[in-house]
């Protein structure tokens, strides 16, 4: 109870900020509501089992909300590869608003907001979010060059805690590449959740990076939901490398004929890290396709979790769900908990999943060695290309390569 | 160039090869034949310092024991083995587990490794003599190969590395009549006067394209028999059974 | 006799269920309703010992302060405690029977018509029967030759008379008094089940079964097993329900706990037929059953199979604590619901101690408007090196109005141990029932045909005796759901 008054205090403080509309101000205040009444999160709800964010979050009562006025930033960050840039830095979004052909990037500005019975974390953010972007495709569009969403954390940020929502939108037949990175510039204690929200209107395709790399001292919850119309696309690919807390969680719903979504996630954690996924997806119409893959290496006293749900609805006949994970524990103190999920209610599908965890395989290290690579390179070897698999997904030659050299990055490092 | 002396290895306390002697100098051919079960395969493993074959005994090679030396010392210091049944290993690219196996071969010696490029150059001119494809080599390491190009891709590793003695493992079994010839010509085309070969095999036929100085009968984890050539003809039409009690 | 004369003759058209008929015996009922009375009540008719009523008394006490769980897929109204009877005997077999002789005439045609008489039993190859017919045996055979090899086979009440130091020992050694609400119930007033020992290094020569009828109206049944398998033994027991046609839901909260003490191995197989409610899942049995093995021995081993096709809602998971080095554990289901049943069921794997495995190998096949869960735990403890796990959990759907449901729960906190898990979910093909049709089998044969072929793995892991009514069961159970 304490933790939850003097966040009702914070409450009181946080809605004097001058970005909050009066209009919003209702909807924030009832999300606030709501969650003072499902509280925190703990363990023993199944929604947060094997959460690191339920074990993280017990200190709310220490949270600080703070807003950075500083809209420098550091340039050297930037991807050297043609791109239109989105800044966002401490939760708001910094850079120029786009406006051309097709593609518009604005600051984030939709009132709608909806809610998850058993995540509360949701109304948190719902209550406490700054504005992040909004992009738009326009019908017909096919954006020339990737969209490359900056997320910077200062040092200098006074709170420590940022809450940011963001929208994105594809107008029938078009498409899009967008990269998103994390960059902190400090080392302090932040909790961040991030709570985007996807469209996609009929034969839209959005392709979607995230490097959520290295940090100390982080809580990241990351929330998607995407919706897809017929015939539309959604492919995501998450690396997720030494992140020392943080869940990746998806909500995919497939609402028209021939939607597809594909999930996709490397897990390479050491030291105390610890990463979960939890991934929903809802096939509520015919022929629709999922695929779900993830591949976890994990170091040290590192921990993940997958947890991946197919739900497919009694009119989704012809489904096709598929979903694959499958982990190497590295290190006597390394753990893997899964939980890969099917609830299906019509018969004529074709749903399956797989996982599996264990060291690696000793006869292919074996083979490695009889060529004359030391036991040492042959791990490397073998970490690399387990986790390569994920990467080979990917067809943008310039993010491959980003996401190649984390690979070697890591295997140097280890 | 290699002499074993009283070789005993033993799987999970299981004696498999049971005090086996056998000297093969520079440039020869010995064949080891034997039936299904007598350790031939052990002997393979036991050769290349597999973890979890307990060897006793001596392995001479080039006059030091090597018998304490883990795997890939063993490998970098010129044994090869031509495995029966080349691991798949998903992820892991051909091409790149070729040049990482030749550099760290090449850097052991002493010698310069390779770029890019020169590796490239290399394994082009190795691989078309071999008939392999290079789509082949842009695949991860023998995953979704056929038997032929699994065994094909064990000899272009050979003749990149380049070993002193060279093991091959039931290197016939699941090869058509093509592709055995070509791996055996491509064998063949490795042979030297500075280069030794042990060839382990249940069945005559691979005997026929590459000819060997020595054959010996291997039964119960010891060599039972030996002989020029003809001991492989013998054993073809009579069948192993006059040398197992 | 005219009353089940009767009843027969209105049953008998009703294929959906073969044995839902009811026996006319005079019962003795305790009085409504959970209280110590009736716990005290329960006790004393069995001619209890005291530490035993202590214990009941102790699990009593537990209860009040525990909550029933939610937290499952299939949902039940709410049960009144209060309004249920919580011990039944038939009155003329108070203290038992002695031989066969005195076996009331009533439940002998019942057990005919069951397929079961009693008195082939005696000349039935190697099988024993302790039937329990509501919660009070009638009758054990074979138990003279069993005593000879120092096999202990008799109800739990008598267990708890001539050998209270083994049941004191062992009862509630694996499944705490404490475990969750319906355990405690169970423990609170459990009213009989079966008790075996089997000495150090006897191999059991016959399967050991018993098979449970629920009769009386209103009757919860609590049966309790105990089964010791002593270091170098082993057993095969099987366990068969079928009960009578009801308009109210019964319910059924057993307890069984196995112990395997070094090198020994428990084998046990569950045919599962109670009442399913009719066709639109009015009645019906709730079978919430809390089944748990220890391995507590080195290189021990537990097996489960089970074959669930009855009861309204099926809410179990057969586990194995795999607490000795090398010990095994394995489970083979096949779970099958129709019209309006509901099934939540699995298992637990805990690997504690080195080089453990477990295979799970789950069917489950829904048809009508039914649902079916699998819910497993694999859970790999960062001491138990080198254990592995296979688990494979596969489901076949008939028709679009049911439902199948996959939640395995993967805890892998060792690097040395594997855990692989599959799972699939498929449909009964047109092109498979055409083939089968068009070679002259009728819809219902050719389904009973592909869905027998489909849980293939899993039946044939029942003993012989099973296996055949098992797989006539499969058929049944489907009838109606195609076409």
């Amino acid at each position: 109870m304490n933790d939850l008054d003097k966040l009702k205090d914070h409450f009181k403080g946080f809605k004097n900020f001058d970005f909050i509309s009066n209009e919003s101000l209702q909807s924030r205040t009832d999300a606030f509501d709501r969650f003072c009444k499902k509280g925190i999160p703990n363990l023993k709800q199944e929604h947060w089992k094997y959460s690191p964010l339920s074990k993280d979050l017990v200190h709310f009562e220490d949270l600080k909300f703070s807003k950075n006025e500083d809209k420098s930033y550091d340039k050297s960050h930037l991807e050297a590869f043609d791109h239109y840039p989105v800044l966002v830095k401490d939760g708001f979004l910094i850079s120029e608003q786009v406006s051309e052909e097709g593609l518009e990037i604005t600051k984030y500005n939709k009132e709608y907001f909806y809610e998850i019975q058993k995540n509360q974390i949701l109304d948190f953010n719902n209550a406490f979010f700054m504005p992040g972007f909004e992009i738009k495709i326009a019908k017909d569009y096919k954006v020339k060059k990737p969209i490359v969403i900056y997320n910077f954390f200062s040092k200098k940020f006074e709170g420590n805690n940022i809450n940011n929502k963001s929208f994105i939108y594809l107008d029938k037949n078009s498409k899009a590449e967008i990269y998103e990175k994390n960059i902190f510039e400090g080392e302090q204690f932040l909790f961040f959740t991030k709570n985007l929200e996807i469209e996609l209107e009929e034969n839209a395709h959005l392709v979607k990076y995230y490097l959520n790399s290295t940090n100390k001292n982080t809580t990241i919850y990351n929330f998607i939901r995407s919706k897809l119309q017929k015939s539309s696309v959604f492919e995501k690919f998450n690396f997720s490398h030494n992140v020392s807390s943080c869940r990746d969680e998806i909500i995919s719903d497939l609402n028209g004929r021939d939607a597809f979504v594909s999930l996709n996630n490397i897990q390479h954690l050491s030291q105390k890290c610890f990463h979960e996924i939890k991934w929903e997806i809802n096939h509520n119409e015919e022929n629709t396709k999922s695929s779900q893959f993830v591949k976890s290496a994990l170091h040290d006293e590192s921990v993940a979790a997958f947890q991946g749900k197919i739900y497919v609805n009694s009119k989704a006949q012809k489904t096709d769900g598929y979903q694959l994970s499958r982990a190497l524990l590295l290190s006597d103190q390394s753990k893997f908990l899964a939980k890969p999920e099917l609830e299906i209610y019509a018969d004529d599908v074709k749903c399956s999943h797989g996982s599996s965890s264990g060291s690696i395989d000793q006869e292919s290290i074996f083979y490695l060695r009889s060529r004359g690579i030391s036991e040492q390179e042959a791990k490397k070897m073998m970490i690399e290309g387990f986790l390569a698999e994920v990467i080979n997904k990917i067809k943008n030659e310039n993010i491959k390569n980003i996401f190649y050299s984390k690979l070697n990055e890591i295997n140097q490092s280890s | 160039m290699i002499d074993i002396k009283n070789l005993k290895v033993s799987v999970e306390d299981k004696d498999i090869i049971k005090g086996l002697n056998l000297k093969i100098n520079k440039g020869e051919v010995h064949a080891i034949m034997g039936p299904n079960g007598s350790g031939k395969s052990t002997l393979s493993y036991a050769l290349s310092g597999k973890e979890g074959y307990e060897a006793e005994g001596e392995i001479n090679y080039n006059g030091e024991n090597i018998l304490e030396l883990n795997t890939e010392e063993r490998a970098q210091k010129g044994i090869f083995l031509a495995f029966q049944y080349p691991i798949e290993i998903p992820g892991v690219f051909t091409n790149n587990f070729l040049r990482t196996s030749l550099n760290s071969v090449k850097k052991a010696k002493g010698e310069k490794e390779l770029n890019a490029v020169e590796f490239l150059n290399l394994v082009k001119e190795k691989s078309e003599k071999l008939k392999i494809d290079k789509e082949m080599l842009s695949r991860p390491l023998n995953v979704g190969f056929s038997g032929g190009e699994k065994k094909r891709n064990e000899i272009l590793q050979m003749s990149l590395l380049e070993p002193n003695f060279v093991i091959m493992d039931e290197t016939d079994s699941g090869l058509d009549i093509d592709a055995l010839k070509i791996v055996s010509n491509g064998v063949n085309a490795m042979r030297s006067p500075k280069r030794s070969f042990l060839i382990i095999t249940h069945y005559q036929r691979l005997l026929n394209y590459i000819k060997p100085d020595f054959v010996h009968v291997f039964s119960d984890g010891k060599i039972v028999e030996s002989g020029d050539w003809k001991l492989a003809l013998e054993l073809e039409n009579d069948g192993y059974a006059k040398f197992v009690s | 006799m005219s009353a089940s004369d009767e009843l027969i003759q209105q049953y008998q058209d009703r294929t959906e269920y073969d044995h839902g008929f009811v026996t006319d015996i005079e019962t003795i009922d305790v009085p409504k309703g959970l209280s110590e009375e009736t716990i005290k009540f329960i006790s004393n008719q069995k001619k209890e010992p005291q530490w035993m009523l202590d214990w009941r008394l102790n699990a009593f006490n537990r209860l009040q302060k525990m909550k029933e769980p939610d937290w499952q897929k299939p949902k039940y109204p709410k049960i009144n405690y209060q309004d249920l009877y919580y011990y039944s005997a038939p009155k003329n077999f108070k203290d038992g029977p002695k031989s066969l002789d005195e076996i009331d005439p009533e439940i002998k045609k019942t057990y005919d018509k069951l397929g079961i008489p009693l008195e082939e039993q005696k000349r039935l190859a190697g099988v024993a029967v302790d039937a329990v017919f509501d919660s009070v045996s009638v009758a054990t055979t074979f138990k003279d030759k069993l005593k000879e090899i120092g096999v202990i086979f008799c109800s739990i009440s008598e267990a708890t008379r001539e050998h209270p130091e083994l049941v004191q020992k062992y009862l509630g050694s694996v499944i705490p008094v404490t475990d969750h609400y319906f355990a405690t119930l169970n423990s609170a007033v459990f009213t009989d089940g079966s008790f075996v020992y089997i000495p150090p290094g006897v191999r059991c020569p016959m399967e050991l079964s018993t098979y449970f009828r629920i009769n009386a109206e209103n009757t919860g049944q609590f049966e309790r097993t105990l089964i010791i398998a002593d270091k170098g033994s082993y057993v095969s027991y099987l366990e068969g329900c079928t009960a009578p046609m009801r308009d109210e839901n019964q319910l059924h909260a057993a307890n069984v706990e196995l112990i395997a003490l070094d090198d020994a191995e428990i084998k046990y197989s569950t045919v599962q037929n109670w009442y399913p409610g009719d066709k639109d899942g009015k009645g019906g049995i709730y079978n919430f059953v809390t089944k748990r093995g220890d391995c507590r021995g080195k290189n021990s081993k537990i097996s489960w199979t089970q074959v669930e096709t009855g009861s309204a809602i099926t809410w179990k998971y057969p586990s194995c604590i795999l607490r000795g080095d090398n010990s095994q554990g394995e489970f083979y289901s096949v779970a099958i619901t129709n019209n309006c049943q509901m099934a939540d069921t699995g298992t637990k794997m805990i690997h504690l101690g080195k080089n453990t495995k477990s295979k799970i190998i789950s069917k489950g096949i829904s048809a009508g408007r039914a649902d079916n869960m699998y819910r497993g735990l694999v859970s790999i403890h960062p001491k138990a090196s080198g254990s592995k796990n296979f688990t494979q959990c596969d489901s076949l759907l008939v028709g679009n109005k049911c439902g199948a449901h996959t939640v395995p729960y993967i805890e892998n906190k060792n690097s040395s141990s594997e855990v692989e898990h599959e799972a699939t979910t498929s449909k009964i093909s047109d092109d498979q029932l055409f083939y089968c049709r068009q070679r002259g089998l009728n819809q219902e044969e050719a389904v009973s045909l592909i869905v027998n072929g489909f849980c293939k793995e899993v039946l044939q892991q029942l003993p012989m005796e099973f296996a055949v009514e098992a797989q006539k069961l499969v058929g049944i159970s489907l009838e109606g759901s195609v076409g």
